[in-house]
């Protein structure tokens, strides 16, 4: 008998700060709904690991945190691959596709296929050096520096003037207006993230998102582009308006290329009036939203495990400008005695509830 | 006279970059903005949208709403005005 399709996935926390595990889930299973799905988690209380939906998990492992290094990865993977057999890997968070990529050839040799960017692609989407790649390739941005002192970043911010956003090479992101809070928020950031800590241009605006995959030769095989309807605290997108901007799209296909991307991404944009869209990030994952594009017409993850599997390509849509989403908190319900077992043995396989799939769509 | 035209934007045409729902909702499709707007705003610029002349609207206006031609010309200057400072329509 042969093996199910399985895939191995991070980024499953569905909290006020959402990341896209569960989405991708929820987007595959909607074409391939008998995929079996490992969660590959850092946290026992990651939200997607209780779901009974369709974005549930068949299996769950605890993997060691992204500073532990990729030999501990590595070894980690190989019981994980040991014991579920899995063919296929979506990484969804930023800090751990460093140690993904320096394990890649050894995962390849276990016969785990992924799509992911190449080292030199994600290094110049970095956080730090998004403002050379911008200046080299004539791309409006924000002005951006990075700093490994707190002193050398208060000169950078009185250089830019106050306000100014302090953000970290990987997540978050405040916004300072004196140099006591940006030291403040500097040794905050540092503590949790590392060095270098960023100091950007505070520019208000619309924010615009970008979801796409790029395939084997940096073409983007499908995208959807929405204005950010609704905030969160943070700045996270809550609801999303499709857009229909041809110019735009183009920006993001140059910026493809010039990166030799290949796989999925998500590029954000600030746009005040009567100003270009400038470039604000790269990320090298889908977003928590991917699943919204999925529903009508642009199923990106499904694409993905399409082109893993080596199967024919299928047809995305263009989205439709003026389909919006608004994202809805749900409450899950779960037993102590999986969060037990999980903290325990940092591993669980098949829930003790069986999984209640909603209808796919 | 200046002659406003809507800003097509590079999603396409005027015709298709704003959507109209109802006499009151319009969605421009290229930046995702949406407004509500008035009925006359909405008269006024439906007919921008679709490619009608200043001087024809200011009639359309003036017959549609019975008002005097001198009043028209002043509430779709004053509107165009406030559509050119929101980028919708550009002057050419």
């Amino acid at each position: 008998m042969s093996e199910p399709v399985t895939i191995a996935i991070t980024g499953l926390h569905r909290g006020d700060n959402p990341q896209p595990g569960a989405s991708v889930i929820r987007s595959m299973r909607r074409r391939y709904p008998d995929l079996r799905v490992v969660a590959l988690s850092y946290d026992p209380l990651e939200s997607g690991l209780y779901s009974h939906n369709i974005d549930h998990v068949d299996a769950i492992y605890l993997l060691p945190f992204p500073m532990k290094g990729p030999q501990i990865l590595l070894d980690r993977m190989r019981y994980i691959h040991g014991k579920e057999k899995f063919q296929f890997l979506v990484p969804c968070l930023d800090s751990e596709l460093d140690n993904f990529l320096t394990i890649y050839p050894e995962l390849e040799k276990l016969g785990i296929t992924a799509m992911l960017p190449s080292k030199a692609a994600l290094d110049l989407r970095a956080k730090e050096n998004l403002g050379g790649f911008c200046a080299s390739h004539a791309i409006p941005g924000p002005k951006t520096y990075a700093a490994n002192d707190v002193a050398t970043l208060s000169r950078y911010a009185a250089e830019i003037g106050y306000p100014v956003y302090v953000k970290g090479k990987y997540y978050e992101a405040f916004l300072v207006y004196s140099q006591v809070d940006l030291a403040e928020h500097f040794d905050a950031i540092a503590r949790v993230w590392g060095v270098p800590v960023l100091v950007q241009e505070a520019l208000f605006g619309d924010e615009y998102d970008v979801v796409g995959l790029a395939d084997g030769n940096s073409e983007v095989v499908g995208s959807c582009a929405i204005r950010k309807l609704l905030r969160t605290s943070s700045g996270k997108g809550f609801g999303g308006i499709v857009i229909d901007d041809r110019k735009l799209d183009s920006t993001v296909a140059q910026i493809i290329k010039s990166l030799r991307w290949q796989g999925p991404f998500e590029i954000e944009f600030l746009k005040m009036p009567r100003r270009p869209h400038l470039l604000f990030e790269i990320n090298p994952r889908f977003p928590a939203w991917v699943d919204f594009p999925a529903q009508i017409g642009c199923n990106l993850p499904a694409y993905l495990l399409g082109l893993l599997r080596g199967e024919g390509a299928v047809k995305l849509e263009r989205c439709d400008a003026g389909q919006m989403f608004i994202r809805h908190s749900l409450d899950l319900v779960a037993d102590i005695a999986e969060l037990a077992k999980l903290s325990t043995d940092g591993e669980y396989v098949a829930g003790p509830l069986a999984p209640k799939t909603e209808a796919a769509s | 006279m200046t002659r406003n035209k809507p800003h097509a934007g590079d999603g396409g045409s005027p015709t298709t970059r704003y959507r109209f729902y109802g006499d009151q909702f319009v969605l421009d499709t290229l930046s995702g903005n949406f407004y509500r707007v008035t009925p006359t705003a909405g008269f006024i610029l439906r007919r921008l949208v679709a490619g009608t002349e200043l001087g024809e609207l200011v009639n359309l206006v003036a017959e549609h709403f019975k008002i005097d031609r001198s009043r028209a010309l002043r509430d779709v200057e004053m509107f165009t005005s406030e559509l050119r400072s929101l980028g919708i329509i550009e002057s050419a």
